[in-house]
């Protein structure tokens, strides 16, 4: 009986990040998304309604960079290079994940594409938006949705300011730890290569580099985090369940089985001119 | 007696040339006139020396004669041996080259991608355990910074431990160090310029792919999306084994001397298996990422 319960205990302590990281996902796709896209097309839905819905998609979207930070603590290289990502996510991963300024430059696109709508503006009155991006399910939104980017507040404005100015200055300084992280690693190895003791050189220089990983990655998603904070800090509750909806649809557009089967089908070359130049 | 000083003055430095002198010293006493006596090549030129002597030296002076000979000889094994040492030389240069000239089809031909789904392989290779791209790797493969950094690593091991072979390079060591400083600092400006591109490329894809909020397209059009992306990060990479291959062509050619190149290449190698022995070693001892099952909770 105590086997039995020792054998439980211990299988349950632990979970690997894979699946956490699928099950979060399926998550997202098919319970947070849709529930925020219905309480955004209902004209009736309560504000309160669309308030909860967001903040659990929010809330959804910390929890994974605080799974990815204990994670961290088991093997941070496994999360710098995640197999469980595909081939076509992969590239635009920066330490792990979505780059920081990924979220800013979302809430711009937001902001910029207003600025072209209202152009063309003539259905003030309207109590229903047609949108003509093809997106089928935003199609028919309520006029408090559809307008909401509409004349952003100053403070928004202040404030998108104020984060990029600061993601410039520590996104290179990340870079820069983990490229010190390397340098460290190496001459660690150089140093102690000449003695012969070639393993233990390895080993030593590489259980210090990956603490350092351990604190750049932990600090990338403290950035990561702490700018969607902001973002949702400085939004009303309209504007802040748009850029979830479209951060969420776009982490769910990577998956897509029909352009994930042309992706990898696809033989065209994807440039002729670099084997040339090369050469 | 004097005759012995003199002779035992002479610095021969291996058994080889005693031997050549005693054989001398036995043609000496010889009779110059029998010159069918000489077979090889060595006998034969001393004989023609021989025969010089005759017509212009005088008695007494046979000493110096025989000793300019013996000078001769020995000259002629030395340079024997120098040329030998430079074929080995012309070998290594040349080797040097090839192990160049792979580096340069592997980094600039056969690690590019040419299509879509071979990016991300480039990127995070699935042949290279996660603590090796963790501790070396930038877009891919050695930072090329990192080879430079490696070079100064080991050429200042070398040093320190005082070892023979290194007495040129460490004369030369104050001016390698500050080629190496001036290097590290123009490659690692390079790589910024390509970290800036990457994160530019990594940061706008929400407003290019095909299902970015402002940018939902489907079928061929978000195909055309997704490799106009693509686009861009290959010009990256492609640029990334560009300035690898510059990182090594310049260690390898202006850093360091023949010698210490190869040095360099025996030791690169051995440094990048024992990383990646360890890598995957560890990969296999630990298994997949975890995370304690009380953080799922709180998702």
């Amino acid at each position: 009986m105590l086997k039995a319960v020792g054998l439980f205990g211990r299988k349950k302590t632990t979970r690997q990040f894979k699946d956490f990281y699928a099950e979060w996902f399926n998550t997202l796709k098919n319970t947070l998304l849709p529930s925020l896209r219905s309480s955004m097309s209902e004209s009736d839905s309560s504000l309160t309604r669309l308030s909860t819905q967001m903040e659990a998609l929010h809330l959804h979207f910390q929890s994974y960079y605080d799974a990815l930070d204990l994670a961290a603590q088991n093997d941070v290289a496994q999360l710098l290079c995640p197999t469980w990502r595909n081939p076509l996510e992969k590239p635009f991963l920066f330490l792990g994940d979505f780059h920081p300024y990924l979220f800013t430059n979302l809430l711009r696109s937001f902001l910029t594409q207003n600025d072209t709508d209202s152009d063309n503006e003539n259905d003030g009155d309207s109590m229903v938006v047609q949108c003509d991006r093809g997106d089928r399910d935003r199609f028919d939104r309520p006029w408090h949705i559809a307008t909401a980017w509409r004349r952003p507040s100053y403070n928004l404005m202040e404030r998108v300011e104020q984060v990029e100015r600061g993601l410039r200055l520590m996104v290179p300084a990340l870079a820069a730890r983990a490229r010190d992280a390397q340098v460290g690693f190496l001459e660690r190895v150089a140093r102690n290569w000449a003695f012969g003791t070639h393993k233990a050189a390895v080993e030593e220089a590489m259980a210090e580099q990956n603490e350092e990983m351990v604190g750049v990655f932990v600090d990338a998603n403290r950035l990561r985090k702490s700018v969607l904070v902001e973002i949702m800090g400085a939004t009303s509750v309209f504007q802040g369940a748009l850029f979830l909806e479209g951060l969420a649809q776009f982490l769910v557009g990577f998956r897509d089985p029909e352009l994930l089967a042309q992706f990898e089908l696809c033989k065209t070359p994807l440039s002729k001119q670099s084997k040339l130049l090369a050469i | 007696m004097k005759g012995i000083s003199s002779q035992s003055s002479m610095n021969y430095s291996n058994e080889d040339d005693y031997e050549l002198q005693e054989e001398n010293e036995g043609l000496l006493r010889r009779d110059i006139g029998e010159g069918d006596y000489a077979i090889d090549d060595r006998a034969e030129k001393f004989q023609c020396m021989s025969l010089h002597k005759r017509d212009t030296t005088k008695r007494g002076e046979e000493l110096s004669f025989q000793k300019n000979g013996l000078w001769r000889q020995e000259q002629k094994g030395r340079v024997a041996r120098l040329e030998n040492w430079l074929k080995v030389r012309w070998e290594l240069e040349e080797i040097i080259e090839e192990q160049l000239n792979r580096f340069h089809a592997h980094y600039n031909l056969d690690m590019v991608p040419t299509r879509l789904k071979g990016v991300a392989q480039i990127l995070m290779p699935s042949w290279t355990p996660p603590d090796e791209l963790a501790s070396i790797a930038w877009l891919g493969d050695w930072r090329p910074s990192a080879i430079l950094e490696l070079v100064r690593g080991l050429s200042l091991s070398s040093s320190s431990s005082s070892s023979a072979s290194s007495s040129s390079s460490s004369s030369n060591s104050i001016g390698t160090e500050q080629l190496l400083s001036q290097l590290i600092y123009e490659i690692r400006i390079e790589e910024a310029i390509l970290d800036e591109e990457m994160a530019e490329i990594q940061s706008t894809c929400i407003l290019y792919l095909p299902f970015a909020p402002t940018n939902i397209q489907s079928g061929g059009a978000a195909l055309a999306c997704v490799q106009s992306e693509f686009k861009k990060i290959e010009r990256v990479i492609t640029r990334a084994q560009q300035l690898r291959f510059k990182a090594l062509e310049l260690v390898l050619k202006k850093v360091l001397s023949e010698t210490d190149a190869a040095e360099f290449l025996v030791a690169f190698e051995g440094i990048q298996d024992a990383i990646h022995q360890f890598a995957t070693n560890q990969r296999f001892q630990k298994g997949p990422v975890t995370l304690p099952v009380k953080a799922l909770g709180s998702s």
